[in-house]
C-alpha cells in the first residue's frame, strides 16, 4: 500500500536527484563568445574534417600510412638480398625461366643455299659489358652477348611469263520463229432467268 | 533588440548582431551540451561549433519557431554527434568497468557516506556529515549517469532550469508527454536504485 511516509520519502528523494542533476550542468561557459566571433572570419574545414567519426577517419588514415612505412622500410631490405644470387648464406630460389627466344627465319627457295645458323634475339637486348650491382645483378646474370646482325640476302623470284592463248570466235546464235497465236473465242454470257 | 531583429542583422553580415546572439544564449547551449556531454571542455567545444554552424545555417532559419529553440535543436544535435564519437564511447566503456569493480574505491566511499549519514546527529551538520553529504551527492550523481541515456537526457535538461518542456521536446525530438514520463521515469529509476541501497533511509535521517 501507498503510504504518507512512501510520498515523503518520494519528495526528499526526488529533491536530491534534482539538486544532483542541476548541478550536473551548471556553469557558464568562458569566453564563448570572443572564440566564435574569433572563429566566424576563419574559412571552414573541409567537410570530411567535420564528421562526427573524424577520429576514426584519421585513425585508420594513420593505420594505412603507417603500413605503407613499414612495408617500405622493414620489409624490403628483407626481401632483396633473398633474391640476390651472390648472397651468402641463402638459398638460391628457382629463378625464373628466360624469357621466350624469338627465332628469325627466311623463306629460301629449294636448292638454295642451306640456311644459315638461326639468331635467337632476346626482346630485351643488353651488352655483357654492362654491369650492374644491386637488384639487378640478376639480370645480369641472364645477359646474352651481343648480336651481330647481318644483312638479310634473299634471292631474286623466277617468275614465268603468263601464256595467253586466243578465244576461239563464237558462232551466231539462230533463235527459231515464234508460232503465231489463235484469237480466242469467248462465248457470251447468258443472263440467268428468275422465278 | 529581440532575437529575430538581430537574425536579419547577422544574415547582412553585421557579426556584432550575432555576437549579441551568442552572448544571449550561450549559457543554455552551454549547458544543453554539458547535459549531452558530461564533460565542461567538450560542452564548450560543442556550443562553439554549435554557435558557428547556426551562423552559416542563418538563411534557413524560417521563424517557425523561436530562434533559441532553433539554435538549441542545432547545438543538441551537435552534442550528441560528438557523444557518439569511439574515443567517448571508450571513456566510458571504461569508466563504468571501474566504478562497477566489486571493492572499488567508489564502493566503499559509498558505503562510508552512508554510514556518517545514518550516525549523524540532525542538528549542526558536522565536518564528516558535510563530506557525507556531498559523497551522496556524488552518488545520486552516479546514478543519473548510469541511466538509459533518453531518460538521462531528459532529466538532465528538465533540472538545468534553461528550458521548458517545449525547448526539451524540440531538442530530444520527442511529445511534451513523453519528455515528462522520461522524467519521471528517470526520478523513479533513481529512487529505486538508491532504496536497494538503503539510501532512503539516510536521506529520510537528513
Amino acid at each position: 500500500m501507498w503510504s504518507e511516509d512512501d510520498s515523503a520519502d518520494d519528495n526528499e528523494l526526488d529533491r536530491v536527484i534534482n539538486e544532483a542533476a542541476r548541478r550536473l550542468t551548471e556553469g557558464e561557459p568562458p569566453a564563448v563568445t570572443t572564440r566564435v566571433l574569433a572563429r566566424l572570419d576563419q574559412p571552414m574545414l573541409p567537410r570530411l574534417l567535420q564528421l562526427p567519426g573524424r577520429a576514426i577517419l584519421l585513425t585508420f588514415l594513420a593505420a594505412a600510412l603507417a603500413v605503407i612505412v613499414f612495408a617500405i622500410v622493414v620489409i624490403r631490405p628483407l626481401v632483396q638480398p633473398f633474391f640476390h644470387p651472390s648472397g651468402a648464406g641463402k638459398t638460391q630460389p628457382n629463378l625464373p625461366s628466360p624469357p621466350p627466344a624469338v627465332v628469325a627465319t627466311e623463306r629460301r627457295q629449294p636448292g638454295d643455299n642451306p640456311p644459315e645458323p638461326t639468331e635467337a634475339v632476346s626482346p630485351r637486348r643488353r651488352s655483357p659489358t654492362v654491369v650492374r650491382s644491386g637488384p639487378d645483378a640478376i639480370d645480369a646474370a641472364f645477359a646474352l652477348p651481343a648480336l651481330t646482325t647481318s644483312p638479310l640476302v634473299t634471292s631474286s623470284l623466277a617468275i614465268d611469263p603468263l601464256a595467253s592463248t586466243a578465244l576461239p570466235a563464237a558462232g551466231s546464235i539462230s533463235v527459231p520463229p515464234l508460232e503465231p497465236i489463235a484469237p480466242l473465242a469467248v462465248p457470251s454470257i447468258e443472263e440467268p432467268q428468275r422465278d | 533588440v529581440d532575437d529575430a531583429e538581430l537574425v536579419v542583422r547577422a544574415r547582412q553580415g553585421e557579426s556584432a548582431a550575432f555576437g549579441e546572439l551568442v552572448d544571449r544564449h550561450r549559457t543554455a547551449v552551454y549547458r544543453a551540451a554539458l547535459a549531452a556531454l558530461g564533460s565542461p571542455d567538450e560542452a564548450e567545444d560543442a556550443a562553439q561549433d554549435a554557435f558557428l554552424a547556426a551562423y552559416r545555417r542563418l538563411d534557413s532559419f524560417r521563424g517557425a519557431s523561436s530562434f533559441k529553440t532553433w539554435l538549441l535543436t542545432i547545438a543538441w544535435h551537435m552534442a550528441i554527434n560528438r557523444r557518439r564519437g569511439l574515443g567517448r564511447i571508450w571513456f566510458r566503456l571504461v569508466r563504468s568497468a571501474g566504478n562497477r569493480a566489486p571493492g572499488s574505491a567508489g564502493n566503499r566511499a559509498e558505503a562510508e557516506a552512508g554510514a556518517a549519514l545514518a550516525c549523524a546527529p540532525s542538528s549542526e551538520p558536522t565536518p564528516e556529515e558535510a563530506a557525507a553529504s556531498a559523497q551522496l551527492m556524488r552518488i545520486v550523481q552516479d546514478a543519473i549517469r548510469g541511466l538509459p541515456p533518453k531518460l538521462r537526457d531528459a532529466l538532465l535538461l528538465a533540472q538545468s532550469g534553461e528550458y521548458d518542456y517545449g525547448e526539451i521536446g524540440a531538442m530530444l525530438a520527442a511529445p511534451i508527454g513523453t519528455i515528462k514520463w522520461r522524467v519521471s521515469e528517470a526520478r523513479r529509476q533513481i529512487r529505486q536504485r538508491l532504496r536497494e541501497r538503503g539510501y532512503a533511509d539516510v536521506v529520510r535521517r537528513r
